[in-house]
């Protein structure tokens, strides 16, 4: 499957910004699955760009400002390829009792520690029990029931929620965004003793997907013996060919499309884009 | 009265019981390493030693040494550090075993960094607990696989010891994020120097002077590669810092610029500093700011103190941190109960200096001494800071010490004890009685790691709680300090 992305960022200043650097983390990454075949950026910017990989592998597009500005406006095309399937996944799992055996070994949890703690956005309070692991299904059904029970459990409802909103609020309003959705799945994963990670891309927006509108989240866990494998609760799916994948951290902040210092007194006004075009309609229709 | 020789008031000198006084044994005798100096003290008179005491303060206050309270009541003022003349004095053979235990503990410590950072093996080996060290808060997430130059991480590390009251030193603390007050060490000896310069020349004490050359010396070796002539700054916060005269002391001792977060800028994954004749690469930063203030693109949004993008540089290689950044996972209180075994597992040798004695209550044979004993120990949780649930078991009452024996059953891995550590006392002039008393004493020692090259400062911040009784020696709250004079032999 062939995809045309297109992201883009406007921002008006109401005074001058003096000093600004503004990291955008926004291009489609490499997995075996995926493949980034082109790109374009028409950057409306006074300063420079240059990259940097960050600490999870993905890689930062950086803009220092050299002149003071009011407005700025980034884009960024990318033309991406992908064969993620999800059909075969399930027959390639270990025995529970090794799954187990696995997932209780210190070296497991030691070198999986970054995606086992709670974050302050992953954070739910132990006492919450909500839908716990059981271990007496295999970790990739418990999760594929835990994405299900969240997806009943939340409503999808842009505008209520903002990025810094927590597992624990999302759970006592029961509403939110993809972030959210994946916040919750990441902070009862976690207490389980599951590694799990967020994840942002993007998603095909000739689906009907929810979220698909804007950058989109899910999330991965490490199924012990697999390998890492997709789920998304907003819209109850696998990760397939569908999800193009940016980035992954331990939650929203590592992933933030657009992060920035901005030196400025007034108000701003930002205006966001996504457009995700299969390049072969004709498959979805 | 004035004419008495002070030997009188040596005479009056009542040691605390139970204590290890520096200057006089238990028999009342002066050490033998005290004993030039106390021929010299107990030849003036009281007039002469009021007045060496006068203008030796007045050194102080002309070196312009001073430090902020933040919780003053006049609300940041600025005080003279308290100054105490009666230096204390470390003998050659008792410091050689100080020197080779620091330079023991820090290169044992760099190594367990560098294992946090990359494969874990120590907590995979289950000598340190996984949980002790993730659960700190203090693991820095974007130290992960970065390769420090030269593989080092604590270049700069202030050890506190105390002298219990069996003689022996025990480390109390390590410091090695940021660690403070050695220019008071240069200070003292300044001032020092102005009262007694005949004593010195005669004593054979070690300098202390070459800590500024040692120093730069040090952050030179971990320049980035490839870099001819490094051009390094001092990093401070800024002037309302508590520590900001020894940020700019050091500096202008180092002779490097002393620079505060906006005068840097990061373009390219290179480090800038602004000055009047344009932009010069900084390749070396000895940052005076907290991690978490570093970088705003990376941890506090809201940071003023930092310089956006200098983590990018540093994980680029393009810039040396000094100390680096997350050294405060091995620093940690709960880390450092299991120190001793850091230094066997990586060094396979035995710790030179000891660490306080800790129990450790997941251990079956360590819980059962606990309990037996809890009357004459202090309880901690291993995960709390700030002095949270510690009881002190002399202190406490049949009730309280029942009450913690069921949560220490409940949860024996949660908790340490270890004995009530007393600290040694030093004769300090005390000037509202006009004589000398004892008073509690502790030793913070400076000491160095660079690329193939170490040092420790011959010397030390002596300080001293000058309230009578007084166990608190911190100078924000009303602690002085002592020169310390290491002998050469």
């Amino acid at each position: 499957m062939r995809y045309s992305v297109h992201y883009l960022a406007r921002n008006h200043y109401e005074h001058p910004v003096q000093e600004a650097v503004l990291d955008f983390l926004v291009t489609p990454t490499e997995t075996p699955g995926q493949r980034l075949l082109g790109r374009q950026s028409d950057p409306r910017f006074p300063g420079k760009a240059y990259s940097y990989t960050n600490i999870f592998g993905f890689e930062v597009i950086r803009f220092r400002a050299e002149q003071p500005f009011a407005d700025c406006e980034f884009s960024f095309s990318f033309q991406v390829e992908s064969d993620v399937q999800t059909e075969a996944l399930p027959l390639a799992f270990f025995p529970l009792e090794e799954e187990l055996a696995i997932m209780d070994s210190p070296e497991f949890s030691i070198d999986h520690i970054l995606f086992l703690r709670p974050t302050p956005s992953s954070r739910l309070d132990e006492s919450q029990n909500f839908f716990p692991y059981q271990r007496n299904i295999s970790v990739f059904d418990y999760l594929l029931s835990l994405r299900d029970h969240i997806y009943e459990a939340i409503r999808f409802e842009p505008g209520i929620t903002h990025v810094h909103t927590t597992a624990e609020e999302v759970l006592a309003i029961r509403r939110g965004v993809c972030q959210d959705f994946v916040h919750l799945f990441l902070a009862i994963a976690r207490q389980s003793g599951i590694p799990c990670r967020y994840v942002s891309g993007y998603l095909d927006q000739g689906m009907q997907f929810q979220g698909a509108a804007q950058m989109h989240a899910w999330a991965e866990a490490m199924i012990p013996g697999r390998g890492w494998v997709g789920f998304d609760p907003t819209n109850k799916l696998l990760a397939d060919h569908h999800f193009i994948k940016v980035s992954h951290g331990c939650d929203y902040q590592d992933c933030a499309p657009l992060r920035g210092i901005i030196y400025m007194g007034g108000g701003q006004r930002t205006e966001y884009e996504v457009v995700v075009k299969p390049e072969n309609s004709l498959v979805n229709v | 009265m004035e004419r008495a020789p002070l030997k009188n008031i040596f005479a009056s000198y009542q040691a605390y019981d139970a204590c290890f006084d520096e200057v006089f044994a238990e028999d009342g005798t002066v050490r033998p390493h005290y004993h030039k100096l106390y021929e010299l003290f107990s030849g003036y008179t009281l007039r002469d030693f009021q007045e060496l005491n006068e203008r030796t303060k007045l050194a102080f206050f002309n070196q312009g040494i001073t430090f902020a309270v933040y919780s003053d009541e006049a609300g940041g003022s600025e005080r003279i550090f308290p100054f105490d003349l009666f230096p204390r004095i470390i003998p050659a053979s008792e410091w050689s075993m100080i020197e080779k235990g620091i330079i023991q503990r820090n290169y044992a410590l760099n190594l367990f960094l560098h294992d946090l950072y990359h494969d874990k093996k120590i907590l995979k080996d289950k000598v340190v607990p996984a949980d002790l060290v993730f659960s700190s808060g203090n693991y820095n997430k974007y130290m992960i696989g970065h390769n420090p130059v030269g593989g080092i991480y604590n270049h700069i590390s202030g050890t506190d010891l105390i002298r219990h009251r069996d003689g022996k030193y025990y480390i109390l603390e390590d410091n090695i994020r940021c660690p403070s007050g050695v220019s008071y060490i240069l200070a003292n000896r300044e001032a020092m120097k102005s009262g007694l310069s005949d004593l010195f020349q005669e004593s054979q004490v070690a300098l202390v002077k070459p800590y500024p050359v040692e120093l730069l010396a040090t952050i030179q070796s971990v320049a980035p590669e490839n870099v001819d002539q490094p051009t390094a700054v001092v990093l401070t916060p800024g002037i309302f810092n508590s520590a900001y005269y020894e940020h700019s002391f050091l500096a202008q001792r180092m002779g490097i610029e002393l620079v505060e977060g906006r005068d840097l800028l990061v373009d390219n994954d290179f480090v800038y500093m602004k000055t009047i004749y344009g932009r010069q690469k900084v390749d070396i930063i000895y940052r005076r700011v907290d991690d978490e203030f570093l970088d705003p693109m990376v941890y506090r949004p809201d940071s003023m103190l930092g310089v956006p993008g200098l983590m990018t540089a540093y994980r680029a290689g393009n810039v040396t941190l000094v100390n680096a950044p997350g050294t405060g996972v091995a620093d940690d209180k709960a880390v450092y109960t299991y120190v001793p075994q850091i230094i066997r597992y990586y060094l396979g040798e035995e710790a030179i200096l000891h660490n306080v004695p800790t129990w450790h209550c997941e251990k079956p044979d360590d819980l059962k001494y606990v309990l037996g004993n809890m009357a004459e120990l202090v309880l901690k949780p291993v995960d709390e800071s700030g002095g949270y649930g510690i009881v002190i078991g002399p202190q406490a009452t049949r009730a309280q010490l029942d009450e913690y024996r069921t949560r220490i059953l409940a949860n024996p891995r949660k908790y340490i004890a270890q004995p009530v550590m007393s600290l040694s006392t030093h004769a300090t002039y005390i000037e509202d009685e006009v004589m000398f008393e004892p008073r509690h004493i502790d030793l913070r020692i400076f000491s160095l790691l660079g690329k193939d090259r170490h040092y420790v400062l011959k010397g030390g911040l002596s300080r001293v709680a000058l309230r009578r009784g007084s166990l608190i020696v911190n100078s924000s709250q009303g602690g002085g300090s002592k020169d310390t004079w290491v002998l050469e032999k």
